[in-house]
């Protein structure tokens, strides 16, 4: 229980122990620092103390000293000789004296500096001590001389020399222990710097200890509700466990390293067949088909030796279950491990892949017919001189491919896949104005959502010529909003060389219908300008010739050459009225027809002809006055050669009535008639009725042409020997046909 | 019929290139009374240069001049741009009537576009053919 908190208090604990290591060592060097704060202040109460004694010995030394020279110039000075020997062994005595406190002294001398000045002091005493002993000498056998007062000047001027040995001695000790003084109270201060320092870092590591523990406690605290909590959630975990093992999709089942099966959950119960309690502990090969049971044991202690994660079998290897019925079925294994405290568990889940292998199947098929059909459309769309595609405008209003077929190669001069790569290529070698064509068609199409058709040509790129192609497109929206066209582009030079070469043909026959019709203006001119020369001069004939028989000639040359004449302007009509296009204008009825019986009254027995018209132009009639003219003199004509002259009254009447759409025209005579047999061949050309009848034959043939050209109808009715009646429906041309 | 006898008009001038019909048209316009006198002129030229002689003496001018069309070297066409440039005088005496055997519908619609064209007959100018005009210039011009 403790360990699992530290555990999972590792930090803390190291923390803890960093603080006892630094509060350890801080306390040794407390202690280090006070003992050496301890030792100076010993040593220089040590120095002190020897100081003391040896300035006290000093000043009683200076006073021996004093003392041994008064008892001296008390000895010079007494003259009693008992006084003089009492004060010279009170001198003596004080002089030993003397001697035993330097030899005191000299125990105490503690550096060599001052062993220095020592001895310096006891050299100038033995000096001092030399001129007072050559005092006393002199004293003993003189009396007051100069020279024993030099000697006493020489012996105070030693013994002085000697006191400032002394002063030095003891100036030079109260210095040292100054000295040493200032030393050791300096490391007393020092030490008390050191011993607070250490206070305030115990004072802090003593609060983050406390810290540290109520933490600890805490936490000790919360473990232990932990692990009440801990047992419930082992049982909720094991529920758990269980719930997910029994509700899993898949068959679950665990394996000893024996190969004997540990777990069996319902859905292995239900993919195998088996009940639980008749499976556990039996070989996990009774569920495999023969065939895998001997590889199967060994890649099962292969597992155990190496166990891993991992599906079973591999991509490419099919795996199959047997159900307790014998039944085959296909499996997809994944495995994975336990360890336990009864060993390691192989886990596998297995999952029954029937379903999933016949939609596989299912899919394959499919795929396999769109693949038919796929193949399908490249055949047809290979068997048309071009290509088809399918072709979409996106949202940024550029146009792709979505399809195009194999035929684009040979149109474009790239693979379907360069230009799925590059939208470009397809518009490539479109030269600009046909590209503005194409774009404009396009455009409109989005709009309209009406099929396009435009044809423009595409730059060969192996000739440098170009092709004609047609553009055929059908557009729907797709759902996604986009609008999609299915179309063809078909190689139309053919077409388009063809329709050229119509085009030149056309203009070529235009040419030579231009001049065919000059020919024949300028054939009938030079044919006609003669005859009319020869009916000139046959009328001066006529007119003035006094013989009969010569009269009756001339008007037969002339009946002749009219006939000539009528019939070279039916010829010059019938080829206008094949080549010229109608040209349209108001037509005067009544001007036509008085013109044109005017230019028939050549004709034999016009003059003893009736003719009647009623004509009702109210409505302004369009039509071709030129071919109407024509209409009007073959009709009228023909009604003057096939009168009846020998009836009394013979007639020919016109009338005339037009309207908003039509003209209806009838001209109708009382002539001989035309036989039933006859009426329906009287418009061919050149039929005539018999050989003994005037006329060409050309002249109802031409009527009857005319009338088409002018979108009318014309129609006969006859009966032999009372006369016959044209009748002619004219269309209105207005409108500007 | 006193009227046949006197000449209407004292001149015309015939333009045309074909002696035939010169001869025919001329015997018919003496004949029918139409005028005194005929003068002919071969060519577009010559009838140009005729004309412009006697712009200083206006009396002399024909009063018709009859112009053919298909004419060798210089057509009718040739002759009516040239008249234009003609002394006012001679362009207001002169009426010109075309008489031409072209049944060119263009050669019709062509001349009836210039103004000073009248009119447009074809050929034969026979008597009934001058009687109608004679009807038609009296109406007109008189």
């Amino acid at each position: 229980m403790k360990i699992s908190v530290l555990k999972h208090t590792t930090p803390s604990r190291i923390l803890l122990s960093v603080y006892a290591g630094l509060f350890f060592l801080l306390a040794i060097t407390g202690y280090f620092v006070m003992k050496e704060a301890g030792d100076t202040n010993a040593k220089y109460n040590d120095i002190s103390g020897n100081s003391t004694r040896k300035l006290a010995l000093i000043g009683e030394i200076r006073t021996g000293v004093a003392r041994v020279e008064i008892a001296v110039l008390r000895g010079i000075s007494v003259n009693d000789d008992l006084d003089k020997v009492n004060e010279l062994k009170s001198m003596n005595s004080q002089y030993e004296k003397n001697n035993a406190k330097l030899e005191d002294y000299e125990k105490l001398i503690s550096d060599t500096m001052e062993q220095v000045l020592f001895h310096d002091m006891l050299l100038k005493r033995n000096e001092n001590t030399k001129a007072r002993i050559a005092l006393l000498r002199m004293n003993a056998g003189m009396d007051h001389t100069p020279v024993f007062n030099h000697q006493i000047e020489f012996q105070n001027e030693q013994f002085e020399k000697f006191q400032q040995t002394l002063t030095q001695l003891s100036d030079y000790i109260i210095l040292q222990t100054a000295s040493k003084d200032r030393q050791a109270k300096d490391s007393v201060q020092a030490a008390v710097k050191h011993i607070a320092f250490l206070i305030a870092a115990t004072i802090f590591l003593l609060m983050l200890m406390g810290f540290l523990i109520v933490r600890a406690i805490r936490k000790l605290m919360l473990t232990n509700s932990e692990l009440t909590d801990r047992d419930e959630k082992l049982q909720t975990q094991k529920n758990l466990f269980e719930g997910l093992l029994e509700s899993a999709p898949d068959g679950i089942i665990g394996i000893n390293e024996k190969g004997m099966i540990a777990i069996f959950n319902k859905q292995a119960e239900n993919i195998f067949g088996y009940n639980r309690e008749e499976i556990l502990g039996e070989l996990i090969e009774t569920l495999m088909p023969e065939r895998f049971r001997k590889p199967h044991e060994a890649h099962t202690a292969g597992y155990f030796r190496s166990p891993s994660n991992r599906v079973m079998g591999g991509s490419q290897h099919e795996l199959y279950g047997k159900r307790k019925n014998g039944k085959e079925f296909p499996i997809d294994i994944g495995l994975s491990y336990l360890e336990t405290s009864e060993g390691k568990i192989a886990i596998s889940s297995i999952r029954d892949v029937t379903e999933r292998k016949k939609a596989e199947q299912q899919l394959r098929s499919s795929e396999e017919a769109l693949q038919q059909s796929n193949r399908q459309l490249k055949e047809i769309s290979s068997s048309i001189p071009g290509a088809v595609y399918q072709f979409v405008i996106d949202e940024n209003k550029r146009g792709k491919f979505l399809f195009v077929s194999e035929g684009i190669k040979e149109l474009s001069g790239y693979t379907p896949e360069e230009i799925y790569s590059d939208d470009h290529k397809m518009t490539e070698g479109i030269p600009s104005e046909d590209l503005q064509l194409l774009n404009q068609a396009i455009s409109e199409s989005v709009k309209t959502l009406k099929p396009f058709l435009v044809r423009y040509r595409i730059l060969d790129r192996e000739t440098g010529n170009y092709k004609w192609v047609r553009s055929n497109a059908v557009p729907f929206v797709h759902p996604n909003g986009k609008t999609v066209w299915n179309g063809t582009l078909i190689n139309i030079s053919d077409a388009k060389l063809a329709e050229e070469e119509l085009h030149r043909k056309n203009s070529e026959l235009i040419k030579t219908n231009e001049e065919l019709d000059r020919f024949v203006y300028s054939t009938s001119h030079d044919l006609r300008s003669p005859l009319t020369s020869v009916l000139g001069l046959t009328d001066f004939i006529e007119s003035e010739s006094s013989e009969p028989e010569t009269i009756e000639h001339a008007r037969m040359i002339k009946a002749r050459i009219q006939r000539l004449d009528r019939f070279i302007l039916n010829i010059l009509n019938y080829s206008r009225n094949n080549r010229v296009e109608v040209e349209t204008s108001f037509i005067r009825f009544k001007e036509i027809i008085e013109a044109t019986i005017y230019h028939l009254n050549y004709m034999e027995g016009v003059g003893k002809i009736q003719f009647e018209t009623q004509i009702d132009d109210s409505h302004s009639f369009l039509s071709d006055p030129v071919r109407i003219t024509t209409v009007f003199e073959n009709l009228i004509a023909n009604a003057v050669k096939f009168q009846n002259f020998n009836q009394p009254k013979p007639v020919i009447r016109i009338e005339i009535k037009t309207g908003p759409g039509h003209a209806q025209i009838t001209v109708r005579d009382n002539g001989i008639g035309i036989a039933p047999e006859h009426q329906q061949k009287i418009f061919n050309m050149f039929y005539r009725v018999s050989g003994k009848t005037p006329g060409s034959g050309l002249g109802l043939y031409l009527v009857k042409e005319i009338v088409d050209k002018l979108e009318g109808t014309l129609d006969v009715q006859s009966e032999k020997g009372s006369g016959t009646t044209f009748s002619i429906i004219l269309k209105n041309l207005q409108n500007g046909k | 019929m006193k009227q046949d006898n006197k000449p209407i008009y004292k001149k015309v001038l015939l333009i045309d290139d074909n002696d035939v019909d010169c001869y025919i048209t001329g015997r018919n316009i003496k004949k029918a009374g139409f005028a005194s006198e005929v003068i002919v002129r071969e060519s577009s030229e010559f009838a140009l240069e005729y004309l412009e002689s006697l712009a200083s003496t206006p009396d002399e001018l024909p009063e018709i001049i009859f112009l053919d069309i298909l004419m060798p070297e210089h057509d009718g066409f040739h002759f009516l741009e040239n008249y234009q440039k003609l002394p006012l005088a001679v362009i207001e005496k002169c009426v010109i009537i075309m008489l031409t055997s072209s049944l060119n519908p263009e050669d019709h619609d062509r001349s009836m576009k210039i103004k000073l064209v009248n009119k447009f007959i074809n050929k034969p100018l026979t008597s009934d053919a001058l009687r109608h005009l004679k009807d038609w210039l009296v109406e007109d011009f008189k």
